[in-house]
């Protein structure tokens, strides 16, 4: 056994049951909500880019029709 | 997995995303986190809450473990900050600030060191209870958890000097505040 006090009052408790699933679930509950923001992310620059797309492509019709 | 390194599930983590194998982590710490989260705030619900969050935190962190320090030691500073955190909000007190704490006179640090590591557990326990959450965070670092100088710089981001200061500053105030308890004896 240690001599060091500071190892004598150390606790020894142990954590309580259920915590390691309570902890679990919101880690999960936590990659869930980070992956559905990569895939609304992911899909949000798509939909820019789409936009951009029709945006430049009805100017072009806009120009031909007008030139 | 089970027979890996701390280090090397963070990296399993890290690399491939598998989360599940972070109930290794807790398996092997919760005891220890919950334990210190006990001896801060006293009360056993609360504890449980704060091991909850200190273990989520410390997941949504884990890109920022360096490596340079142990896993344990990273979590187990991410355990007093969150405990001294919460004990400040609690108690609506401001952080010490470290340069106005009164240093004492001649003081001789072996000393000190000596006296209080000579101290009975239940007083020493009572002395801890008795002292700034920051104090005794400080002393457990360096005296429960056997953290070394460059550890604590690791898991604080402060000086080596500043380190020193503060260990020492913690070494006097505990000592004064066994010699106010226990003056009669």
């Amino acid at each position: 056994m240690s001599n060091n006090v500071f190892h004598i009052i150390e606790p020894n408790e142990s954590a309580p049951e259920n915590s390691k699933e309570e902890l679990m679930t919101s880690v999960k509950s936590i990659v869930l909500v980070l992956r559905f923001v990569q895939l609304f992310l992911g899909d949000y620059s798509n939909v820019l880019l789409d936009k951009f797309k029709s945006d430049k492509h009805l100017e072009d019709t806009n120009n031909q029709e007008n030139g | 997995m089970k027979e890996a390194s701390d280090e090397d599930i963070v990296r399993k983590i890290l690399d491939s995303g598998e989360h599940e194998v972070f109930g290794l982590l807790y398996d092997r710490y919760s005891d220890k986190v919950y334990g210190k989260c006990l001896s801060f705030v006293k009360n056993s619900e609360i504890a449980r809450d704060l091991l909850h969050d200190i273990f989520l935190k410390c997941f949504m962190n884990l890109s920022n473990f360096s490596f340079r320090s142990k896993f344990s030691t990273w979590l187990y500073s991410i355990t007093y900050n969150y405990c001294v955190d919460f004990i400040r909000k609690k108690r609506k007190e401001k952080a010490i600030d470290w340069d106005k704490f009164p240093e004492i006179a001649d003081s001789n640090e072996i000393l000190v060191e000596k006296e209080l590591l000579a101290l009975r557990a239940e007083r020493l326990k009572r002395v801890l209870e008795e002292v700034k959450p920051e104090i005794k965070m400080m002393l457990l670092m360096k005296y429960q958890d056997n953290m070394s100088i460059k550890d604590i710089m690791e898991s604080t981001g402060l000086g080596e000097s500043a380190i020193k200061m503060r260990l020492k500053r913690s070494k006097e105030k505990a000592l004064e505040k066994y010699k106010e308890l226990y003056q009669d004896e």
